[in-house]
């Protein structure tokens, strides 16, 4: 029986073995599986996993792999179950499990004798009494599989991070820390809309092509690039915002006298991201809407309509001329629509550009002058101011003019002269707070005077 | 300890045994085998089939073949505990009056219990205890059965009026339940054959002793099962427990008690004598399911639901051995 004590042995080393790398691989692949997670999580994050974390999750899945080898190696089996086990894989009926039987419950050796004979006379397939288990092939392939994976996905990840990171940047940062930076854009939930998409929606052919699409649609397809007519203008390109504009406004007027529902919030905030690029009808579109009559709302759009017919371009950074419309001359808050051609003496200094704060004081309800050294002031930068009864912060009694969309408080004058108008922070705060804008717009629109601010200090 | 001699010549008596009978028995291969099994494993068998179909004869052939004497007990209503087992009766001997016992037919070595629920319950316990306990107590004094010994006994399972079936407990003692089915075209043939065209039935001369019975069962009793196996038989057995984790939803539903500890027994000693007159020294797992169904079947019993429904233990004991895997 010395033979079957080896054979039983040789059985049970093989079987402990195959065990052994069997927990080897589950640690294995586990690691491969955490490495995998890792590496999508950053991924997903937009960065790439630290070199030295890898280094560490490959070293510990060794180390662990290592230990369950080891530790497993060292556990025996039920070596009647084993034998069993090769008894019904080698349809050897039982025999080897009935010799261990016999050894070891001291059964008579003739049935042991005729047992293990009977057992060399069938000359089964000893190869195929323990096979290497389908697992055991298969982890080690998914751990590989996973950790090529995880490479790609590493490289992948960190090569759109190479290549999107000055945009990330943008998108983060704020206007204060990248004056010079398109920023608008980064604010609006449509900046993650692909560059493409956004390249075909400014075409100036999309909106009559997308004449049955609701304005909501088309409006979201405008907005990255009436977002980016705003924060990165030429003239082209703002022209095309200004057609698409008015396009989407006609039909939004349309839809209006077909239909009675109201401006859902999201047109209401599509249609202020989409006059963003030009304060007057952004101002006109506010008053329309805080009318919240329709009527009164289809007059506003049809009075945009109107005025911004006249008007060739719509510029952030040359913005049209306002004048007071012929119905409401006396209102405390002026209609922006008006001609780029205005008069000088119908337009007020732009409070934003350089100088404009040093300029002399001028009383409420006088045409101002340009500074001399407004060189590069234009007529659509100056506005009428109209006094208000309003009073903002230390500043005392103020009039205040909203004119393109820009709130303006008087600003005293060092010489003690003409009054001057500067563009007032706490006012262009309480304006975005009192309408009630969705966050994106009203950072748009934050973004835009900021933008005016520090280009014209 | 068995040696090799010794196995081989109750491998041999054994062999020539059930040649023999199969020589008188036509057809009822697995019933000549599992009535060897029976005796080689010690226990009684219940055989369960209409009339006629030679159990009788399997009986008488066992007896001739082993050279053994034979009693048959045909069980009537009126039969009574001292009609199978003996009295005490009044001896005159030179002017002496002694009691003397007097045996009954279950004195000898292969019984014939023809029809056990005919007999009133208190008759069929006489024969059961007698079966169990190897022994016959009467009048104080206690008489031990022959060795070997054996009881085959049978019942009609369609003619019930007028029977007396047994409790659960007393079928609980029978070693298998054999159900005797009608011999196939070809043996119906040979049997009207060998009934018509010779005198009389040539009865085997002994193939075997009463030394050999006792030897193979020795030998059989030692075979070894492996533990795995034992494991396997615990587990068929309490698959047939409703309340087990292992039962299948048949059990569950139709299955009042399981089978007994008596049911692993059996199935491992009737496994032990199958391999044996297989001419294997060891447990397979193909004598274990030869040996299953017989040696289980008359243990299950069945709940309303399952006499409703029409359940039978068979059909219960398969989805069992289906369901319960050696590993």
């Amino acid at each position: 029986m010395r033979s079957f004590s080896q054979l039983a042995a040789r059985l049970e080393q093989r079987k402990m073995c195959l065990s052994a790398l069997t927990c080897s691989a589950w640690a294995l692949a586990a690691g491969a599986s955490v490495l995998f997670l890792l590496e999508s999580t950053f991924a997903l994050l937009r960065r790439s996993l630290p070199p030295l974390v890898v280094i560490l999750i490959a070293s510990s899945t060794g180390l662990a792999s290592f230990a369950a080898f080891l530790s497993r190696r060292r556990i025996p089996f039920a070596r009647e179950r084993l034998l069993l086990e090769v008894d019904l894989r080698l349809q050897l009926d039982a025999r080897l499990s009935s010799i261990h039987e016999v050894q070891t419950r001291g059964g008579s050796a003739a049935f042991a004798d005729r047992l293990f004979r009977d057992v060399e006379r069938l000359s089964p397939d000893w190869s195929r009494a323990i096979p290497v288990q389908k697992v055991l092939r298969v982890l080690p392939m998914a751990s590989l599989l996973l950790v090529a994976a995880a490479f790609a996905i590493g490289a992948v990840a960190s090569h759109f991070a190479s290549t999107s990171s000055p945009r990330s940047a943008s998108a983060v940062s704020s206007p204060e820390e990248a004056p010079g930076e398109a920023t608008p854009t980064s604010a609006t939930p449509a900046s993650t809309q692909p560059e493409a998409e956004s390249d075909t929606s400014a075409s100036p052919t999309v909106g009559a092509a997308n004449a049955q699409r609701s304005l909501s649609e088309i409006l979201s397809q405008l907005r990255p690039a009436l977002a980016s007519a705003a924060g990165a203008p030429s003239d082209a390109q703002t022209e095309d915002a200004a057609i698409v504009i008015r396009r989407e406004l006609e039909q939004l007027r349309t839809r209006l006298e077909q239909d009675d529902r109201p401006l859902s919030p999201q047109e209401i905030a599509t249609l202020h991201d989409a006059t963003v690029a030009s304060p007057d009808l952004a101002k006109a579109v506010n008053d329309a809407v805080t009318v919240s009559d329709l009527s009164a709302l289809r007059q506003a759009i049809s009075r945009i309509l109107t005025s911004s017919a006249s008007t060739p371009t719509v510029s952030a950074g040359n913005p049209p001329a306002q004048t007071a419309p012929p119905t409401s001359g006396s209102q405390d808050v002026a209609q922006a629509t008006g001609p780029t051609t205005t008069p000088p003496q119908a337009t007020a200094p732009n409070p934003s550009l350089p100088g404009a704060s040093d300029s002399e004081e001028a009383p409420p309800g006088t045409p101002s002058t340009p500074s001399p050294d407004d060189s590069n002031l234009t007529p659509a930068a100056q506005v009428t101011p109209v006094s208000a009864p309003l009073t903002v912060g230390d500043a005392g009694a103020v009039s205040s003019y909203v004119t393109q969309g820009v709130p303006v408080e008087e600003a005293s004058s060092p010489s003690g002269g003409q009054a001057i108008w500067v563009i007032s922070p706490n006012q262009v705060s309480s304006l975005l707070s009192s309408r009630d804008l969705p966050n994106g717009d009203a950072d748009i629109i934050r973004d835009y005077f900021q933008r005016i601010t520090e280009e014209n200090p | 300890m068995t040696n090799e001699a010794q196995l081989t010549s109750a491998f041999g008596a054994f062999s020539r045994l059930e040649s023999a009978l199969r020589e008188v028995i036509v057809g009822q291969e697995d019933v000549t085998r599992q009535t060897l099994i029976t005796l080689l494993a010690g226990g009684n068998v219940l055989l369960e089939g209409v009339p006629g179909l030679g159990k009788t004869l399997l009986v008488r052939t066992l007896s001739h073949a082993l050279g053994l004497p034979f009693s048959r007990i045909q069980f009537t209503p009126d039969l009574m505990p001292t009609d199978i087992v003996g009295t005490n009766i009044i001896r005159e001997e030179g002017g002496d009056r002694r009691f003397v016992f007097s045996r009954g037919p279950i004195f000898a070595n292969i019984v014939l219990a023809d029809e056990i629920n005919r007999a009133t319950p208190k008759t069929q316990s006489a024969l059961l205890e007698a079966m169990e306990e190897r022994t016959v107590t009467v009048a104080g004094t206690t008489y031990p059965l022959a060795e070997p010994f054996i009881v085959l006994a049978t019942q009609n399972p369609i003619e019930m009026e007028g029977t007396y079936p047994l409790p659960e407990a007393q079928v609980d003692r029978f070693l298998l339940k054999v159900h005797v089915s009608f011999p196939s075209l070809p043996d119906l043939v040979r049997i009207t054959r060998l009934n018509t065209e010779s005198s009389a039935i040539a009865f085997p001369a002994p193939a075997a002793s009463a030394e050999d019975v006792r030897s193979a069962r020795s030998v059989v009793r030692e075979l070894p099962v492996a533990e795995g196996l034992r494991d396997y038989v615990a587990r068929l057995v309490l698959a047939t427990h409703p309340e087990s984790e292992l039962a299948p939803a048949m059990v569950r539903d139709y299955v009042q008690y399981g089978a007994s500890p008596r049911a692993a027994i059996a199935i491992l000693l009737a496994a032990k004598a199958h391999a044996f007159l297989s001419g294997e020294v060891h447990v397979r797992p193909s004598d274990i399911e030869a040996v299953f169904m017989p040696a289980t079947n008359h243990r299950i019993i069945l709940n309303f639901k399952g006499e409703a429904e029409g359940a039978s233990p068979t059909s219960i004991l398969r989805e069992v051995w289906q369901k319960v895997t050696v590993l």
